[in-house]
């Protein structure tokens, strides 16, 4: 059983023991050793076909533009994104621990972790839009992260795709063509690209202005 | 001869449907999986996720049933801070088994987004008590509008786009399961 870490002292104005965190596949919200409320994650399951991670360390003030993998679909959306941030022990107050996301010109937190699902189709909406559209302000999709804090943070993201993309094939042929899933840094899918309005590079960090 | 239309074969799309080949996310113990088969293809480490709950916040776990074409309105309640904002809010969808794969989906709106919701959303942000912070905002009287996307489709119904709180839409043509967990 997972348990839950020491808190520094400059915290404990804000927070008490309480909190939650993962037995296993079940959330758990613990106040001292009293469980409160638990969340069970043990039956979760999504079909994907192609996935994309990416590790990066988002230095103070940066941004940075997610890229799609080239999996997302032609309306330049995918099934699931993660994105999982790490904070340095340089950050000492519990209440600092935020990243921004901007997403269709709003702007949400992110603490610990992120996670959405989405079930791209054939009308646009259904799934998760990360492509941007050419906006500069990123208002019909894209996913921007933004550190607003003078400490680096380490941040893990997952894109997956659709279980069927949309990717056209012959009959008697596999509706997919392989390519190295998972591999940080570069596509899972390598079949036919029709997602057009594909922007992103993964290796440009970009700068929000203020 | 009869005029019959047919598909044309360069328009069918096949998914690889071999179990052995079929990716998958779980969670796994600790770990959220991404799988093929028996093949761990890459995984995320939960073991040292921590979410520190508020001094005047608390948690509160609930599990909705939304009919087919209603909504339901996610708010704060007392764990909130001050400002109506939370610092966790995990949700899972469970559809009907008689939907199409299709069409198991869900929507979230949240201050004049709206977004898609398959099986799962997984927001966190950081609160303080008496000021607003980088929470998620579920007051539902808030008098701090915030900006949107002039350009939403579909348009959100919201009665007012200045209030907080998270509306689950069921789109589908049956009733879902919402189980919904809220920590501040």
């Amino acid at each position: 059983m997972a348990t839950a870490p020491l808190i520094c002292q400059a915290d404990l104005a804000n927070t008490l023991i309480e909190g939650g965190h993962f037995d296993k596949c079940t959330l758990l919200v613990t106040k001292d050793s009293t469980i409160v409320n638990s969340f069970n994650f043990c039956d979760f399951s999504l079909d994907i076909d192609e996935f994309f991670t990416q590790n990066l360390t988002l230095g103070p003030g940066s941004a940075f533009l997610l890229d799609d993998g080239g999996l997302a679909n032609p309306f330049g959306e995918v099934k699931f994104l993660l994105i999982k941030v790490t904070y340095p022990q340089s950050f000492t107050q519990d209440s600092n621990k935020y990243i921004n996301l901007v997403h269709e010109s709003v702007t949400y937190p992110i603490g610990e972790l992120h996670v959405w699902t989405g079930n791209p189709g054939d009308s646009a909406g259904m799934g998760i839009a990360v492509s941007p559209s050419g906006s500069p302000q990123y208002s019909s999709g894209g996913i921007v992260l933004h550190n607003p804090h003078l400490n680096s943070v380490s941040i893990k993201i997952i894109l997956a795709s659709s279980e069927i993309q949309g990717i056209y094939t012959t009959a008697g042929t596999s509706g997919t063509s392989g390519g190295t899933s998972g591999s940080s840094g570069s596509s899972g899918s390598s079949g036919i690209a029709i997602n057009a309005d594909y922007y992103g590079t993964s290796v440009n960090t970009i700068t929000i202005p203020t | 001869m009869p005029n019959v239309l047919s598909t044309d074969p360069r328009f069918i799309r096949y998914a690889n449907c071999d179990p052995e080949k079929q990716k998958k996310i779980v969670f796994e113990g600790s770990f959220l999986k991404i799988i093929m088969g028996s093949q761990v293809l890459d995984m995320v480490d939960l073991s040292n996720f921590f979410h520190p709950a508020s001094i005047n916040g608390g948690s509160f776990k609930k599990r909705v049933y939304i009919p087919s074409g209603g909504s339901y309105s996610l708010y704060g309640g007392n764990i909130a801070q001050d400002q109506g904002e939370v610092s966790m809010i995990a949700i899972r969808v469970k559809y009907d088994p008689s939907l199409p794969e299709a069409e198991k989906l869900i929507y979230w709106e949240y201050e004049g987004n709206l977004s898609p919701c398959k099986n799962l959303l997984f927001l966190t942000g950081k609160t303080l008590d008496h000021v607003k912070h980088h929470g998620w905002d579920l007051e539902p009287y808030s008098p701090e509008a915030s900006t949107f996307s002039p350009v939403l489709s579909p348009q959100p119904t919201s009665p007012d786009l200045s209030l907080g709180g998270i509306v689950l839409k069921n789109t589908t043509l049956k009733e879902v399961e919402v189980e919904i967990l809220v920590m501040n």
